[in-house]
């Protein structure tokens, strides 16, 4: 996991950081666990988390497109 | 540093521990121990351990004890630091302002204990353990990393009692240090 965010991001996240967000978005219902495999256990997105995440990008693109439009103008 | 890895995780609240301390330890075995992860490990635990006491978020930490309210720590706090106060008081009274009534009552009862080392040693150290008492069950600690730098904010919330506490003791502390230095310097 921490590879996969460093590899999108260009952040190596601490296990304390990570394990922080893991716990507040379990908090919040965003993600569950899976069983463990292989000594690690895997996460997926809740229903709730999907409908967030997809909320998240809709608005970083609104953003997106907005500061696009001012930086050309 | 492994040994100080599993020291910073054994700093995290029992209840988080058994939901996520074996992931945690088995991810610092992958991503092995160094400074930067032991350091990450310890700010998040500390962190983690002050909300589960102020109960900021229920986090998964179950309901608080009531022992562990901040308003409760202040008041013990109030408690530790209440002798110091009122010895500082009845001193400031009697050699600053002249009235010595207080002091002259207080002197048979607080003389054995100002005289003993461990009696001075809990007169001195009453004050900074009830600033810290007060304080850190209100303050909250955040630590993020971006961009190769290290960001610290504190956030603290203020219930009055705290408050009080915080700067009652903080006097006292300010109070005995100048007059530390007007003695001994």
């Amino acid at each position: 996991m921490l590879r996969d965010i460093e590899a999108f991001s260009g952040h190596l996240l601490g296990p304390g950081t990570l394990y922080g967000a893991i716990e507040r978005l379990e908090h919040d219902g965003l993600i569950e666990p899976l069983p463990p495999e292989d000594r690690r256990t895997p996460y997926r997105l809740t229903d709730s988390g999907r409908a967030h995440l997809v909320a998240e990008v809709a608005e970083l693109h609104q953003l997106f497109r907005a500061a696009s439009e001012r930086v050309r103008a | 540093m492994k040994y100080l890895t599993r020291l910073a995780v054994a700093i995290y609240p029992s209840s988080w521990r058994q939901r996520y301390g074996s992931e945690l330890g088995q991810l610092v075995e992958d991503q092995g121990s160094s400074l930067a992860v032991v350091l990450d490990v310890l700010a998040h635990a500390v962190e983690t351990r002050w909300r589960f006491i102020v109960q900021l978020e229920t986090g998964g930490g179950g309901p608080m004890k009531r022992w562990r309210q901040p308003i409760v720590l202040a008041m013990v706090g109030l408690v530790i630091a209440a002798p110091t106060a009122i010895l500082v008081v009845a001193s400031v009274l009697k050699y600053v302002l002249g009235v010595g009534t207080l002091f002259d009552a207080l002197e048979p009862t607080m003389t054995p204990i100002v005289t003993s080392p461990v009696g001075e040693t809990f007169l001195v150290l009453a004050p900074y353990l009830a600033f810290l008492l007060a304080a850190l069950p209100v303050t909250r600690l955040g630590v993020s990393r971006g961009e190769g730098r290290l960001g610290v904010t504190i956030a603290v919330s203020s219930p009055l009692a705290n408050l009080a506490v915080v700067l009652g003791s903080a006097t006292l502390i300010v109070f005995m240090a100048v007059y530390w230095i007007a003695e001994n310097l």
